[in-house]
């Protein structure tokens, strides 16, 4: 086996395995929050992509820099300040969903919440293709990609793309992490994660708690949408791919920990990768495949998935 | 209205009266919906009854069980491309492969439940959902085969015609330019009743009460022995079979399969249909299929103006106004069309349950309103505003836009409803004023609700047969 293209697969499935595991984390946010699948995820994330492309390319056929940010003289990072705009709307929008949407069928059953994320979905998906078109769209890179933008370990190219994609996803944790363990808000959001009647007769108001951590998930996706934009090409239906194997890492982490979202999106990013790599008659094309099967073997083993609280259940 | 027009002993001549007519209204439907529709109506009518099936066993799962199963694209897929290819490259014949169709949906659906039912949650969620994102891509791999079998990315064209058998000539629809397409409506329908009629058996047998009871409380159900995994799986692999037999039928109506007709999108279709025909009900998944094609058809000619930009209905909207559609229903009608059937119906009719020594539990008398009832008055509105919104949708049908035709198609049917209701409460309430609980003013409405009543019932039924001898 040839350790060098091993090493070399295993740095360009790190890629995926960032993207995945920030989205995977957005889901467990609402999971362990709402106890619901958002099966908007994906395109809330896209919708706050399309925002940063309008923020520099300006709102339909424009050409990059003439938008809002090219108006403004002198920026020098206009990429990251349209990201920066990305994720202020996707926080704005996933709060205003939990308010709209999510709040007033706090007592409905559970597939009634399903029903609204899936209704998003299509809803936010097909105005995005109606407004900006299916075709995709030039996405400028976040990080350096060009040729020789990168390191050299053992022969092999780890690009500034993954590190910089590495160091945002770690960076973000850290905020999440001092957000949930260190303030007040974050103590609210755990209290209600864990009970939410005992939250709220403590006199924790649940549901703006709740729409925090809407907010904060939305966010999460607008980074993953904007960082993988440029790699996959914006089009409305980026996310939606993405999202399976969000869910999937997701799953196979455990649904309600972050650890796990994490540790999840790297094994699926590297089995998407590696298994078509080695195994001889599963194609590229079927990538899809081995990632999902590995949730599934690893559901019949570990129903609550590598890290998840398993649940018992008084009778 | 507060006290329903009509209150009738469960079993009773009238109760017996409104069975009937329910059963006389679904078979006229059917048969003239073959001799009425235009050949690529008929085509729609089949599509959405192909669809119903998938959405039945949708509804097996989501609806009696409980569980969120979003893959039943994948298994209609599995079961077209199964069919095709049978048919195709083994010369099969339809009907003998039904058999072992159903069986690899079964066993499919077996093997994809059984490590996602051991646990409670939404484990099958995402389970299916991977398997419906994965299909469409692997029915194009050249490995195993499968890509030969399936047409990859092509697709396959199944060239057996279907054609009627000269002993089958007599079938509304089938003797004529409609020929093709009204004869697999036929097949279709046979096969959508016979399916119908073994899901409703299979869902009020013991096994369909341990999966409802499962689905109103697990922990309950397994407290009085209901083998929770067994059970689970076995009904979804019940529902992948119709899953795949859906697929069948696909095969049998197209002709042509492609991997790209079973992409995630269908399978939240299936949602949306289940959702807005009424989770949890047989005739749900029936109008659910009629929902989603039908609807579907009407989104692609809506055209707004809005000046500078013109929204056209033709493209990406209408998912959109699917979302919307299927949001709005889940916060303001959650139970679908079946609940506001049934919130309507409960303002016209009332039926009281007997008792098992055969008692009503409460006596029909006893729930008369007396003498002060303005039961006659209202019929006899009903029988009169019957006829003049029928006139009025007639002649609105010449007016040449969407939204209009629409409002005239629902202005003309609603007789349908109107007139038997003001024939039988009309009758009732002449029998109340001989019987002396009415006052004699009553009469006079009574007798015109009961004409007029009687008429348009008479309407029905002579439109019924002028416009069946026109067309067969």
């Amino acid at each position: 086996m040839d350790l060098v293209l091993l090493l070399q697969r295993i740095f360009d499935a790190l890629f995926n395995s960032a993207i995945y595991s920030s989205l995977a984390l957005a889901l467990v946010i609402i999971y362990r929050s709402t106890g619901l699948l958002n099966f908007a995820q994906g395109e809330m994330a896209t919708l706050a992509g399309y925002i940063a492309f309008v923020l520099l390319a300006g709102p339909s056929r424009g050409v990059y820099g003439s938008g809002v940010l090219g108006l403004l003289p002198g920026v020098p990072y206009p990429v990251a300040l349209a990201v920066v705009g990305a994720v202020v709307f996707g926080m704005l929008s996933g709060a205003a969903t939990e308010r709209v949407l999510i709040r007033p069928l706090r007592d409905a059953p559970e597939m009634a919440l399903v029903n609204v994320t899936i209704g998003m979905l299509l809803l936010i998906n097909s105005m995005t293709a109606q407004w900006w078109g299916t075709g995709p769209r030039f996405f400028p890179p976040l990080f350096p990609t060009g040729p020789g933008e990168n390191f050299d370990i053992f022969g092999a190219r780890l690009r500034y793309n993954t590190i910089g994609a590495w160091m945002t996803l770690l960076v973000l944790l850290v905020v999440l992490a001092v957000l949930l363990q260190r303030t007040r808000a974050g103590l609210a959001f755990r209290a209600v994660s864990i009970d939410r009647t005992s939250a709220e007769l403590n006199g924790i108001r649940a549901g703006r708690t709740l729409m925090y951590g809407w907010a904060l998930a939305a966010g999460l996706g607008a980074v993953a949408a904007s960082m993988s934009a440029n790699i996959v090409l914006l089009e409305p239906s980026m996310m939606l791919r993405v999202l399976v194997f969000a869910f999937a890492a997701a799953t196979l982490g455990g649904l309600d920990s972050p650890k796990g979202a994490l540790v999840g999106g790297v094994i699926i990013g590297l089995s998407q990768t590696l298994i078509p790599a080695y195994v001889p008659f599963i194609g590229f094309e079927l990538g899809v495949l081995p990632a999902l099967l590995v949730m599934v073997a690893v559901l019949l083993v570990r129903p609550a998935g590598l890290f998840g609280t398993r649940r018992i259940e008084r009778v | 209205m507060s006290t329903p027009l009509l209150i009738v002993e469960k079993g009773s001549t009238q109760h017996r009266q409104t069975q009937i007519l329910a059963v006389i209204y679904g078979l006229g439907i059917i048969i003239l919906t073959p001799l009425i529709l235009q050949p690529f109506e008929i085509g729609k009518m089949n599509r959405a009854l192909v669809l119903s099936i998938a959405i039945l066993g949708v509804n097996l799962v989501v609806g009696f069980n409980g569980m969120l199963a979003l893959g039943h694209s994948a298994f209609m897929g599995l079961g077209a491309f199964v069919t095709a290819s049978l048919i195709q490259d083994e010369n099969w014949d339809y009907w003998h492969a039904i058999i072992p169709v159903l069986i690899v949906g079964f066993l499919i659906g077996l093997i994809v439940g059984l490590p996602a039912l051991r646990v409670k949650g939404l484990y099958l969620a995402l389970v299916t959902i991977a398997m419906a994102a994965v299909f469409p891509t692997l029915v194009n791999i050249e490995e195993l085969g499968i890509a030969a079998r399936t047409g990859g990315p092509n697709g396959k064209l199944v060239s057996e015609e279907v054609e009627a058998p000269g002993y089958l000539g007599w079938l509304p629809g089938v003797d004529g330019p409609r020929g093709g397409a009204a004869y697999r409506y036929w097949i279709i329908v046979v096969m959508v009743g016979v399916t119908l009629l073994l899901i409703r058996n299979y869902i009020r047998s013991r096994p369909g009460r341990a999966v409802i009871a499962i689905r109103d409380n697990e922990a309950g159900a397994a407290v009085y022995g209901v083998n929770l995994p067994m059970y689970k799986t076995v009904n979804f692999g019940i529902s992948a079979a119709l899953g795949t037999l859906a697929g069948l039928m696909w095969t049998l109506d197209k002709s042509f399969v492609a991997g790209q007709d079973f992409t995630f999108l269908l399978a939240i279709d299936f949602i949306i249909g289940l959702v807005i025909g009424g989770v949890g009900t047989l005739q749900g998944s029936l109008l659910g299929g009629l929902f989603v094609v039908w609807a579907r058809d009407l989104t692609k000619r809506i055209s707004v103006p809005l000046g500078f930009y013109e929204l056209s209905g033709d493209g990406p909207l209408a998912n959109a106004i699917f979302g919307l559609i299927l949001i709005l229903f889940t916060f303001f009608a959650p139970g679908g069309f079946v609940s506001l059937g049934r919130l309507i119906s409960s303002k016209l009719i009332r039926v009281v349950p007997l008792r098992p020594d055969g008692d009503a539990i409460v006596s029909v008398d006893a729930m008369d309103p007396g003498p002060e009832a303005n039961r006659a008055q209202t019929a006899m509105t009903m029988s009169v505003v019957g006829p003049v919104l029928m006139i009025i949708g007639w002649l609105l049908m010449n007016v040449n836009s969407l939204y209009v035709g629409i409002i005239a198609f629902v202005l003309r049917f609603q007789l349908l409803v109107l007139a038997p209701v003001a024939l039988m409460v009309g009758l009732n309430e002449l029998k109340a004023v001989a019987a002396g609980k009415r006052p004699d003013s009553a009469k006079g409405p009574a007798t015109i609700a009961a004409a007029l009543g009687a008429a348009g019932m008479a309407f029905v039924v002579v439109m019924f047969f002028v416009l069946f001898i026109q067309n067969y």
